[in-house]
């Protein structure tokens, strides 16, 4: 395969890591660590009336872990996911079943003793990076829009925001399969398709930074799906980018038959958005100035 | 466009101090090689008579003790490893443990026998990767687990040396304890990183930390490396002027050419345009 030039990039307006750093430094430092805590960014939503998953519980410390039978009660599904968790690690996605024990997305059967294993070792910070002590969040699990079914496989279909200066730049539409565990980041070998931002339209799809044409497991063709509520999509990404007062994040929508819901936001949003869209943000942001 | 240019500006004069105080120092001690000849001390104390040759006499590195010479010679060989290791993230874009582990392990290779050094990181990354797969179904928290893991793995590492010993290698304290502490905390980041992102990752960035400590290693032998960082530890304000220069560097890594390669062709929607 050949390689791109500086030149290429350039005229493409591709933005690189170290002027993506350079940006990253604008943003406040302690929005930082609110954007990166999951539990906090549901908070500021709330305050904002800007739609999110429903909670069911927060777990914050060993003593609290037997609660977590309380908190899911009777409820059929639900999901734990760790507060600092990234990429996906971490969470369980839950469905009741007759003899009270839960069936997790992989298929096993859980106890609620085994749940509450899972939960300890979320609070030890198992999966939150750097093994900081963190927080379990036990909420709603979206029932994903009818309209993904057959871009879906395995795992929740999620939107992608860039959002610089409150002001939506690039969006991607990320498809977990089935080589990615089910997972929506990209590095993990989900599928990302470029959207125009204007249309809410699908522009084909890369995997694992290469192009492809149709969804690896479905085989559903990757261009020109158009994703609905596509305006409230963008935003609800940009009223909760003002929330931040973040000036680059990447803001993750997930789209239930209701509309959009907020999944977290992201202090450090990737780069492969611009191989999905095969355009650059240096012509959104304008050029980083560069001294040689 | 001014701030940039006024930092270029400061970078650029500090390289030139560096270099001005070293032209400085070689006119006034009137010695005049930039690499001083292994046993300079006699000869120096006898050059030199003018009132700044005897200023610069006195602050001289060499003047210190053997013992004191070799610890810092090592301090001060260690910003050039931490130069090139920033050089390669941002400008190449290979991923390292940290940006000082590498000449740190550099580091531990130079003090030990390297073929030991490398000896006790693949015992130790191996033994990590083992144990890992093992006590997985103990399902322990974090913290202990990590523990456990580099508890057994170490001492696994005790017949390594004995053997190491028997074919022998020099394993006395003295010479291979710095390997061992720094391959220690390179196995903790490799199980740190499998953790967080998966075993690709965290041996892609083992390879890059492998590769610049081994690039540095050289520079951390070569004798006459150390007498000149330690007639001349001027030179690292020359260190810090460059990565100043590296840290205002905003273009493309290297690396990026190969990330974006699908983008190096137009697509068919661009060539209709």
């Amino acid at each position: 395969m050949k390689l791109a030039s500086f030149e290429r990039l350039r005229r493409l307006g591709i933005l690189g890591m170290n002027a993506r750093n350079f940006i990253l430094e604008q943003n406040p430092r302690e929005f930082n660590a609110l954007a990166d805590d999951k539990s906090a960014t549901k908070k500021l939503c709330h305050e904002h009336q800007i739609p999110v998953p429903e909670t069911y519980g927060v777990i914050e410390r060993h003593g609290d872990v037997e609660r977590i039978g309380d908190l899911l009660g009777a409820k059929q599904e639900a999901v734990v996911k760790p507060a600092h968790g990234s990429g996906g690690r971490g969470i369980l996605i839950l469905a009741r079943k007759p003899e009270g024990t839960y069936e997790a997305s992989n298929g096993k059967l859980l106890s609620l003793c085994e749940i509450g294993h899972h939960v300890s070792s979320i609070l030890s910070g198992l999966y939150s990076l750097g093994a900081r002590p963190d927080q379990a969040l036990i909420e709603q699990r979206i029932a994903v829009h009818p309209a993904f079914k057959t871009l879906s496989a395995a795992g929740t279909p999620d939107i992608r925001v860039l959002v610089y200066r409150h002001c939506p730049i690039m969006a991607m539409l990320r498809l977990p399969t089935r080589a990615s565990s089910g997972r929506a980041n990209l590095h993990q070998g989900a599928i990302g398709a470029g959207v125009d931002l204007e249309t809410g339209t699908t522009r084909g799809g890369i995997r694992r930074n290469r192009k492809v044409l149709n969804h690896t497991d479905t085989g559903a063709r990757l261009e020109g799906f158009t994703i609905p509520f596509w305006r409230e999509v963008l935003d609800v990404a940009t009223r909760l980018s003002r929330a931040l007062q973040m000036v680059y994040v990447g803001i993750d929508v997930v789209l239930d038959g209701e509309g959009p819901k907020i999944l977290e936001a992201n202090a450090h949003p990737g780069l492969g958005i611009q191989i999905a869209n095969r355009e650059g943000l240096l012509g959104k942001i304008g050029e980083i100035e560069n001294p040689f | 466009m001014k701030e940039t240019r006024r930092i270029v500006f400061v970078a650029a004069a500090l390289v030139l101090l560096g270099l001005l105080l070293v032209l400085l120092r070689t006119w006034a001690t009137a010695e005049r090689s930039l690499v001083p000849e292994k046993n300079t001390k006699a000869t120096f104390e006898e050059t030199g008579s003018s009132s700044g040759g005897r200023f610069f006499r006195a602050v001289d590195m060499r003047r210190l003790p053997a013992e004191a010479q070799k610890t810092v010679t090592l301090l001060l060989l260690l910003p050039i490893g931490i130069l090139a290791t920033a050089f390669f993230r941002n400008i190449i874009g290979v991923q390292t443990f940290g940006t000082t582990l590498p000449s740190l392990l550099a580091l531990g290779f130079a003090y030990a026998d390297p073929r030991a050094g490398l000896v006790i990181l693949a015992v130790l990354i191996s033994a990590v990767l083992a144990l890992r797969a093992l006590l997985a179904r103990l399902r322990l928290l974090m913290v202990p687990r990590l523990g456990l893991t580099m508890t057994l793995a170490l001492a696994l590492l005790a017949p390594a040396i004995a053997a190491m010993g028997q074919f022998g290698m020099k394993v006395n304290a003295a010479d291979i304890l710095p390997a061992i502490f720094v391959c220690a905390l390179v196995a903790e980041r490799v199980l740190v990183g499998m953790e967080d992102e998966g075993f690709r990752y965290a041996m892609r960035v083992l390879a890059g930390t492998l590769f610049i400590s081994l690039l540095c290693l050289p520079a951390m032998k070569w004798e006459a490396v150390g007498r000149a960082v330690l007639r001349y530890p001027e030179i690292h304000f020359g260190t810090a002027g460059l990565l100043i220069l590296i840290g205002r560097y905003p273009g493309y890594r290297l690396s990026e050419l190969w990330r974006f390669r699908s983008l190096a062709e137009n697509s068919p929607s661009e060539a209709q345009k």
